[in-house]
């Protein structure tokens, strides 16, 4: 897992609660916390902070991982500001994501083993998505996601077609309308 | 004022310590994160500039084999040219041969006769010259075909002996004809006698009279012909020089430095190697040379010859222990 997925995870854990509840759970993980965009790490050091997060907040996990998925694509599209800009939602954004940012960040970390997504068009608003990587973390798709729908204005719904866990898994993403003020 | 004279703060706080310490921990990550982006931005340039170049190296390549593929298209329209022409040549040239031996009783005269004489020899040279610019195209673009037969060796001793002897004897070589082995062999025959008139007009135009022994051999393992004089030699380093030369026919100044004897020997040897065979070039640089012209057996009945196969199925060494 890439390091700039832990420093977003960071970012949002810090933003929803505070650097001590950061120190805290890399302490009860048991990780070092030493991350760095350019390092990678193992993913079950990622695994150990939700679950130490779960011990520490009584959220459900899938719940907790949307959640943290979600707070941390600020921190992502900070990061890569061209990656997000010219594009003009969510659906068209999540298009981008296999042909233009996963190729982008393959040109940074050769290294990297980004997910694939499949798109289906399903109606005018919704998009279904499929999501294939052997970190199962389908979930935390899921949260950046909804993550980049806040990014763009959007009030989107995802339902879980299928999967949810599984190496692959179906989401179907319907745009609900723009959230008002935006 | 010394250093060590500065002034520390007379108060030092602890809320003073850890906002220091803040501002320092901000500091540290500012510039871990922009240590990350130079680092990204270093690896993306990198990355283009790799790009760059596969895209150059591709353009590159892409240029070379159109190049390649130009000067193939060249090349070929200059062999179907040299190869047309050659053709075209020999029609009239035969047509002067022939015109030329029928003019033969008309003239009366020793005058006239040795014009005559004079006249077909050169068209004769002219002829051989030729044929083995023909032979060279067809080497060269690949075409050149081969087809083997049953040769009965006597009968092919009997054809080189009538093909040769009066003319040695004419320039004061004693030319003998020797036969070992089987009675048959597995041959490409009119590309053995072309190369063995060749080996033997070499030797007659160019060494110093005395013994030509020409011998032809059989065995289950192949044919060999060897052509062995008794002149003066070839030097050794000259030997691979001749046989290398592929353009004795054209540009001959190998062939000149060696007094000639390198002419057609690169064409030999190709044209041996063509039809599955080899052709080596023994001298000692003092008494005589032998030219010897091998065709395995094995090799020639499966249709495709390999050189490498050739040398180990049927080196010198032996085939003349078998003797």
């Amino acid at each position: 897992m890439k390091g700039v997925i832990f420093n977003a995870v960071e970012e949002a854990v810090v933003n929803l609660y505070s650097e001590d509840v950061w120190d805290d759970l890399l302490d009860a993980a048991g990780v070092s916390g030493q991350y760095t965009s350019l390092g990678n790490y193992d993913d079950s050091e990622l695994i150990a902070l939700v679950l130490a997060a779960v011990e520490m907040t009584g959220i459900d996990a899938n719940e907790l991982i949307k959640v943290l998925g979600r707070h941390s694509f600020p921190h992502l599209a900070g990061r890569y500001p061209e990656l997000v800009e010219g594009s003009a939602g969510t659906h068209d954004f999540l298009r981008r994501v296999n042909d233009i940012i996963h190729p982008e960040v393959l040109k940074l970390h050769p290294d990297a083993t980004p997910p694939e997504f499949l798109f289906e068009d399903r109606d005018d608003n919704t998009l279904r998505l499929t999501y294939k990587s052997a970190r199962k973390l389908g979930i935390l798709a899921q949260g950046l996601i909804y993550g980049a729908a806040d990014r763009f204005g959007e009030e989107i719904d995802i339902e879980v077609v299928s999967g949810l866990g599984e190496e692959v898994t179906v989401f179907d993403i319907r745009v609900a309308a723009l959230v008002p003020g935006s | 004022m010394a250093i060590s004279d500065a002034p520390s703060s007379p108060e030092v706080t602890p809320e003073i310590t850890i906002a220091r310490l803040e501002r320092r921990l901000q500091r540290e990550r500012e510039a871990r994160r922009q240590a990350e982006e130079i680092s990204e931005r270093g690896m993306r340039d990198l990355w283009l500039a790799n790009r760059e170049l596969d895209k150059r190296v591709e353009q590159r390549t892409e240029n070379l084999v159109e190049a390649l593929e130009q000067l193939r298209v060249a090349t070929s329209a200059r062999e179907r040219f040299l190869s047309t022409l050659s053709h075209e040549m020999r029609t009239p040239l035969n047509g002067v041969m022939g015109m030329l031996e029928l003019l033969g009783p008309h003239l009366a005269g020793e005058q006239g006769q040795r014009y005559l004489g004079a006249a077909t020899e050169s068209a004769e040279r002219l002829f051989q010259l030729v044929t083995r610019l023909l032979d060279l195209v067809e080497l060269d673009s690949g075409s050149f075909t081969t087809v083997r037969s049953t040769v009965n060796v006597s009968s092919l001793a009997d054809a080189v002996r009538d093909r040769w002897q009066m003319e040695a004897l004419r320039g004061g070589y004693l030319l003998t004809v020797m036969t070992h082995g089987q009675d048959d062999c597995w041959i490409d025959e009119p590309r053995v006698v072309q190369i063995l008139n060749e080996l033997i007009d070499n030797t007659l135009t160019h060494a110093t009279p005395g013994a030509v022994r020409i011998e032809l051999r059989s065995y289950d393992e192949g044919f060999l012909a060897s052509v062995s004089d008794s002149g003066p030699g070839i030097a050794p380093e000259l030997i691979a020089e001749l046989l290398d030369s592929d353009l004795s026919m054209v540009d001959d100044s190998a062939a000149r430095s060696a007094q000639g004897l390198g002419l057609g020997l690169g064409i030999c040897r190709r044209i041996a190697e063509a039809v599955g065979g080899t052709l080596e070039l023994e001298s000692d640089g003092k008494t005589g040379s032998t030219a010897t012209l091998a065709m395995p057996t094995n090799i020639a009945r499966s249709d495709q010859p390999d050189p490498s196969d050739v040398d180990s199925a049927l080196g010198q060494g032996q085939v003349a222990s078998n003797d």
